[in-house]
């Protein structure tokens, strides 16, 4: 049994459809990553899966996982997965935490929701989770306000906060566009190290091609809401079967060229 | 303005409203069943009926009558004040975010003093000098509604001087009275028009209070807010004559108050949705 | 080091609070002082005569300077004595102080009960603001907004007064709060009406505080560390809402104590606000300027306060500033 089966899956808003019918599915301790451009309806079909699409959006089709169907559930019984079996990494690691909250409380939230256990327990354990995604002087760290850290710290504390309860599967929303190109490095390497680590399946959203590379080894491009192409990262970059798929390559090639011209060190 | 209507909820029974109050501030003038003051002890408190629609108070005077031509002390009173407050308090506000920011500070606390004046307040101190008289409650609500609209404009003024169509101007030589004219005026319309409308709903609740308390416009010029005061002593014996007076003022301020927030959505369709 | 922070915005704070007393009070004392004619005057009566006039003026250092005149009231009154009425010769800060024991516990409690209304309320218009019963609620509160005070005090004490004469519609005991019954009692009316008011006012920011939540991306890394909606609402959403609420209460706070004049009116307390009218009524200037030096006061203390609670909120207030 696969870990996760999305079949048919349909988003939409009103008449419009940002999610068309798209399916594919993904084996336990596999990954995927999602590429397309803003609007392709890779961001949707995360949140579909976490259960946090807008109430104005109409949802058909299934999302299996661990064989539970997840459409249809009520926001209390999706609530019991997220956090817990899924784990989640925002874009915006600015916005994505709570300014009037410090952060050893905000990580030790997954842990008091779904392990039971006190804040005391879950700030020690918070501790151990802050050293695991590299930052050094936890005990700061975890008495700070968000807006006393950098980008790269906070997107650290965000996925520390996903990686709580050791998800079955971690979905990475753009985790490093917001990110200094050198801090971008770093991160996707933790991502790398730590779902190596546990075992853990990756979906990576992303419109960025040479970082999908970096992550995975699947990718489904998408655009305009429907799967165009579904191959392996290396056959995509030497034979792309669909045309979207090629532009995508020519830009990746351009953004390379230019940045190698300007000497490439940083 | 047919398309700024459509759906908008707010705009719709607001302007319905609005249209009420200006009806019975016209009808004042043309006609009243009663005169508003003529007393008739044979009447008195009378109840609901064709010889008086809202029936009649202690000495016999028509309620309905007294409503419609209370009208008028009510709207003088928030019309006057209202420009008055709009006057200052627009030149005041646009001064402010204009000014140097050594003279910014000053003038920003000043405003916030003034803003621990509310209209009733100056309205007491003015009462306790000169006594209470129209003059007096205009002066009163004006200047207290007029450093409201000063802060909201100031802030306002400040959001566009930040933008970047303005300071390209500022780049390519503007002067400040131009770039005021230019860019601050027409971008504030908006903002203004619903101030506006606020500013009313501020006025007429102001007064309203005013002439409750005795500090308003002296008898016998008949008031809501006098009228509420006076079915007071009689809220055992005739309940009802506490009823309509608070309706007509009720209609004024929430009819400007939906005509702001209509306003709002038209200029700012984001709100459209969320806030409203 | 997040200690001194603190301690500099507290002190610039205070700064702020004791300067905007000193220039109020300026600013008051000069209002009433343009009454034509003079203190001495109003006391004697236009038959005085001259003599006694200037007899009089001496005494009560009218023919001082005005700077003069307002020092010599400012350090009375920062030692706390206000004076003597020249009509009742009644000592103003012992009276007022009496009085405040009716006024203070009135805008204390409506305040509380205004937040505890419109928090949960706003909230729950916020979370269901696409349906009639979430729409039903933010019209409420326009009607709330839109209800003069004395209005909703005269159609509450009209329904449980006189038709179910459940409480009294007036007055307050003689004995004061050494009667806590019959003072909570004469008090639940003019609180409740106070309270409605001020709660729309509240209400309509704590639904749009909330909304703004519900749309922010820690509301969504909350929900995705698996809290329900209204879970999450509850844990991250209450404080955010706090802060506007309380914000709003401190810039409020100068028309809520007008409103509770206007309350103590309607259900003849003898609280401050009914003293202040009848010493409009009668000119007694020095009492009155006691009198709004006083509630004055309190406004600017209550927004110093809100300052400094909302400093302790929101970490990001204690720094910026």
């Amino acid at each position: 049994m696969s870990l996760l089966e999305v079949r048919d899956l349909t988003i939409s808003f009103g008449s419009k459809k940002v999610v068309d019918c798209i399916s594919f599915t993904l084996e336990k301790g596999a990954r995927i990553g999602l590429i397309g451009e803003s609007g392709s309806g890779k961001s949707m079909t995360s949140l579909a899966i976490m259960g946090l699409l807008p109430d104005t959006a109409t949802i058909s089709g299934s999302i299996t996982f661990e064989g539970q169907e997840l459409i249809g559930l009520s926001d209390r019984e999706h609530s019991r997965l997220r956090g817990n079996r899924i784990g989640m990494v925002f874009q915006e690691p600015l916005t994505a935490l709570n300014p009037l909250m410090r952060i050893g409380k905000q990580i030790a939230g997954p842990l008091m929701i779904h392990k039971g256990s006190s804040l005391k327990e879950g700030l020690k354990k918070a501790l151990e989770l802050c050293t695991k995604v590299g930052l050094p002087d936890p005990d700061r760290i975890l008495r700070a306000y968000p807006h006393q850290l950098s980008g790269g710290q906070r997107q650290r504390i965000g996925l520390a906060i996903a990686l709580a309860c050791e998800p079955a599967l971690l979905i990475a929303d753009e985790p490093t566009t917001a990110l200094d190109v050198t801090v971008q490095r770093e991160v996707l390497n933790l991502i790398n190290a730590l779902v190596d680590k546990e075992g853990s399946s990756l979906i990576f959203v992303t419109h960025d091609l040479p970082v999908v590379s970096a992550m995975t080894e699947n990718v489904a491009v998408m655009q305009l809401g429907k799967i165009v192409e579904n191959a392996s990262v290396a056959s995509l970059f030497h034979e792309p079967a669909h045309e979207y798929s090629r532009r995508l390559i020519s830009a990746a090639r351009l953004a390379e060229d230019s940045f190698s011209g300007k000497g490439g060190q940083l | 303005m047919r398309k700024a209507m459509k759906g908008n909820v707010s705009l719709i029974a607001g302007s319905i409203m609005v249209s009420i109050t200006f009806a019975l501030l016209i009808l004042s003038f043309i006609w009243t069943p009663y005169d508003p003051l003529a007393v008739n002890p044979e009447d008195s408190f009378a109840g609901v009926s064709m010889r008086h629609i809202l029936g009649a108070d202690k000495i016999g005077r028509d309620i309905l009558s007294q409503i419609i031509v209370g009208s008028r002390v009510t709207l003088f009173v928030a019309a006057l004040a209202v420009t008055v407050a709009m006057t200052l308090g627009v030149s005041a506000g646009i001064l402010i975010a204009v000014a140097s920011r050594r003279y910014q500070s000053p003038m920003i606390y000043a405003v916030n003093i003034a803003l621990a004046f509310p209209a009733a307040l100056l309205a007491i101190i003015l009462a306790a000098v000169y006594g209470a008289s129209t003059i007096t409650a205009v002066t009163a609500i004006g200047l207290a509604t007029a450093a409201a609209v000063a802060q909201v404009t100031r802030r306002t003024a400040h959001g566009i001087l930040a933008s970047d169509y303005v300071l390209a101007a500022h780049a390519s030589g503007a002067s400040t009275w131009r770039i005021i004219r230019k860019h601050v005026m027409p971008n504030l319309r908006a903002s203004l028009l619903i101030q506006a409308s606020a500013a009313v709903s501020v006025s007429v609740l102001a007064e309203s209070s005013l002439s409750y308390l005795g500090l308003g416009t002296p008898p016998p010029a008949p008031s809501w807010g006098r009228m509420l005061a006076g079915s007071q002593q009689y809220l055992f014996v005739n309940p009802l004559l506490a009823i309509w007076p608070g309706i007509a003022i009720v209609i004024v301020v929430l009819g400007f108050n939906l005509v702001g927030d209509g306003v709002r959505e038209v200029f700012d369709p984001t709100l459209r949705r969320s806030d409203s | 080091m997040a200690s001194v922070n603190i301690i500099v915005f507290g002190a610039r704070r205070l700064l702020l609070f004791i300067s905007s007393l000193v220039v109020s009070s300026a600013l008051v004392f000069s209002l009433l002082r343009l009454l034509p004619g003079d203190l001495a005057q109003a006391k004697l009566g236009i038959q005085a005569t001259p003599e006694a006039l200037a007899n009089l003026r001496h005494e009560m250092g009218l023919d001082k300077s005005l700077v003069a005149q307002y020092w010599t009231w400012l350090s009375h009154a920062l030692r706390g004595d206000l004076g003597i009425s020249y009509l009742s010769g009644a000592n103003i800060t012992s009276e007022i102080a009496q009085k405040a024991t009716v006024t203070v516990p009135l805008v204390i409690m409506a305040s509380i009960l205004a937040v505890l209304i419109s928090i949960p309320l706003g909230m729950y218009a916020a979370l269901r603001y696409r349906n009639m019963d979430g729409v039903a609620t933010s019209a409420m509160s326009q009607f709330g907004i839109a209800i003069p005070t004395f209005w909703t005090g005269l159609l509450i004490s009209t329904l449980f007064a006189v038709v179910w004469q459940v409480l009294p519609a007036g007055g307050f005991p003689e004995a004061g709060w050494s009667e806590p019954g019959n003072a909570f009692k004469s008090m639940a009316l003019p609180v409740f009406t106070l309270a409605l008011g001020q709660g729309a006012v509240l209400m309509r920011f704590a639904r749009s505080a909330t909304i703004d939540t519900l749309q922010q991306d820690y509301f969504r890394t909350a929900r995705a560390t698996g809290l329900t909606k209204v879970q999450a609402l509850r844990k991250h959403g209450v404080r955010n809402a706090l802060i506007p609420v309380i914000s709003v209460l401190g810039m409020q706070m100068a028309t809520l104590i007008v409103e509770a004049i206007i309350v103590e009116n309607v259900f003849a307390l003898p609280g401050i606000g009914q003293m202040l009218l009848q010493d409009v009524n009668n000119r007694d200037l020095l009492k009155v300027q006691g009198i709004i030096a006083v509630t004055t006061s309190i406004v600017f203390f209550v927004s110093f306060l809100v300052d400094l609670v909302l400093g302790f909120l929101d970490p990001r207030v204690r720094q910026s500033s």
